[in-house]
């Protein structure tokens, strides 16, 4: 379990938020699935995913949105973090 | 008979292909909002236009034929506003929240109805009223995210946004049971407690309803337990509750706004915040055809000859909403002693209107068109083109704000680059 604590920290380092929901999946085309879903303080919920190359080490797309239907809008994607990301799941 | 039962199927048949080409529609369109960094609702929207007045690819009569999808699409809006009622969240929210956005959605509402009303029936002047208080979250949260804002505005306006709807929605259902009695009756038989009564029976059954099942439904999502059916089951208890409150408050003339909203918080605040959070993951993948279906409708239900002819009603309803904002956050935030950006700039952060004000003017026509064919057309007509107006201008403003208030941390890439190269060259 220590080894999410990063990606908790990194979330609330960079996406001003605290980690609610994290999902990983491993797919055979050598590609890694990341699901962060974060709050922030006034209760809204934000998904941030990235799909890691594991050939080349890369992050080769990602999606940042704000969720509920009523609510949905696409967000920036925060290189910081999405470095931070690629760097901690290389290293663990 | 045979010929009768292949008309009634070719019917059927062109009403779900309609309805395919609708869902895809508003999905392709909200797509390409959404790579604009627009909110996909304004998309829906265009896509409905498209779909409607502009090419005419789908007729009034047919639109109408798929009111059951604003039904049960409008009790989903509902009863998601009034999951934002969860007391744990007041709690933190504190006082100084509450007492800014009640100020402000009365200041818009009666802003409104005040402008509106030498013009339209006062029936119609109170839904508009009611309808302006309503606040879309989504460009407000886009800014913020973009821009890292922190500080004050920053941190009261998320929690005022997230309360402002469902202050709007209840304004709402209390002025909607009074417009369907004023609207109802002759002036000759208006008697004052005969206009009180009516509203009252509407509000006091809907409550009624909405307590009553959202205690069941809360009683059962309680039971879910851990394993790998419960987003099953959480489903399950959230589709039935909105069906049977909506379907219920139709049945018997209760508010089919109100009352699954109720539910809603009912529920909400009956269960944990893991289920909480559950049962928002839960609607999210189950809602979403349904609402791009029901924002495409409200799309293509637009008319341009309504529209030109209540232009006046559209400006002033505009200008009341923006003057209303800006008086009624201005006066929020001076009671409760926040600071002057705050007041300053709060009421123009709240301009944008998207989903939920779609929802009750749809709501509105749907209650009112059979009493008032005219007055209905209006109420939605304007309501549609000012969310338009407010979708587009609302985040320009927003961000404008969060400059002027000082609570941008992170700046556009190519503005870095601009002054970094003005520095160059400078040097």
């Amino acid at each position: 379990m220590e080894k999410y604590n990063g990606i908790s920290k990194i979330t609330t380092q960079f996406l001003d938020g605290e980690l609610s929901k994290l999902e990983m999946s491993y797919n055979a085309d050598k590609s890694l699935d990341l699901t962060v879903q974060y709050q922030d303080d006034n209760g809204y919920w934000y998904d941030y995913e990235v799909v890691l190359n594991l050939e080349t080490g890369k992050i080769y797309s990602a999606t940042h949105q704000s969720e509920g239907y009523l609510n949905k809008v696409s967000l920036d994607r925060k290189k910081e973090f999405e470095m931070a990301i690629q760097n901690y799941l290389l290293v663990h | 008979m045979v010929l009768l039962n292949t008309a009634v199927s070719s019917d059927l048949s062109t009403l779900i292909v309609n309805l395919g080409i609708i869902i895809l529609a508003g999905l392709f369109m909200g797509r390409v909002f959404e790579s604009m960094k627009i909110p996909a609702i304004t998309g829906y929207l265009v896509a409905g236009l498209i779909l409607g007045p502009i090419t005419h690819y789908i007729s009034y009569e047919q639109l109408a034929e798929m009111s059951i999808v604003s039904d049960i699409a409008l009790g989903f809006i509902a009863f998601q506003v009034g999951t934002e009622l969860w007391f744990g969240k007041l709690k933190k929210s504190g006082m100084k929240i509450v007492i800014i956005t009640i100020v402000q959605a009365v200041a818009t509402t009666t802003l409104v109805i005040l402008l509106t009303l030498p013009f339209v029936d006062l029936p119609v002047a109170l839904m508009l009223g009611a309808i302006a208080a309503a606040t879309a979250p989504a460009p407000i949260i886009m800014i913020i995210k973009k821009y890292r804002t922190k500080g004050e505005l920053t941190d009261t306006i998320l929690p005022v946004v997230g309360l402002d709807d469902a202050v709007g929605v209840i304004f709402f259902g209390i002025l909607l049971s009074i417009s369907i009695t004023l609207m109802g009756t002759t002036e000759a038989g208006l008697g004052f407690a005969h206009m009180l009564v009516e509203p009252l029976i509407e509000i006091g059954l809907s409550i009624l309803i909405g307590l009553v099942i959202g205690y069941l439904s809360g009683l059962s999502a309680r039971t879910i337990s851990q394993g790998n059916d419960r987003k099953e089951k959480s489903l399950n208890i959230i589709v039935v509750t909105v069906l049977l409150t909506t379907g219920a408050a139709l049945l018997f003339g209760a508010s089919p706004i109100l009352t699954p909203m109720l539910a809603g918080t009912v529920v909400t605040n009956m269960i944990n915040k893991e289920c909480y959070h559950l049962e928002e993951e839960t609607i999210r993948f189950f809602v979403p055809p349904i609402m791009i279906a029901f924002f495409t409708i409200a799309g293509a239900q637009l008319r341009f000859d309504v529209i030109i002819s209540a232009g006046i009603i559209g400006a002033l309803y505009i200008v009341g909403r923006t003057i209303g904002k800006f008086a009624g956050a201005y006066a929020g935030a001076s009671w409760v002693n926040s600071s002057d950006k705050v007041k300053k700039f709060l009421g123009v952060s709240l301009l944008p209107q998207s989903g939920v004000a779609i929802g009750l003017s749809i709501a509105a026509f749907n209650e009112l068109a059979p009493i008032h064919m005219a007055n209905a057309l209006i109420i939605k007509n304007v309501v549609l083109a000012s969310v338009l107006f407010f979708a587009l201008i609302g985040p320009v403003l927003v961000k404008i704000a969060f400059f002027k208030a000082n609570e941008v941390t992170e700046f556009d890439e190519k503005k870095v680059k601009t002054w970094k190269s003005t520095t160059v060259y400078q040097k």
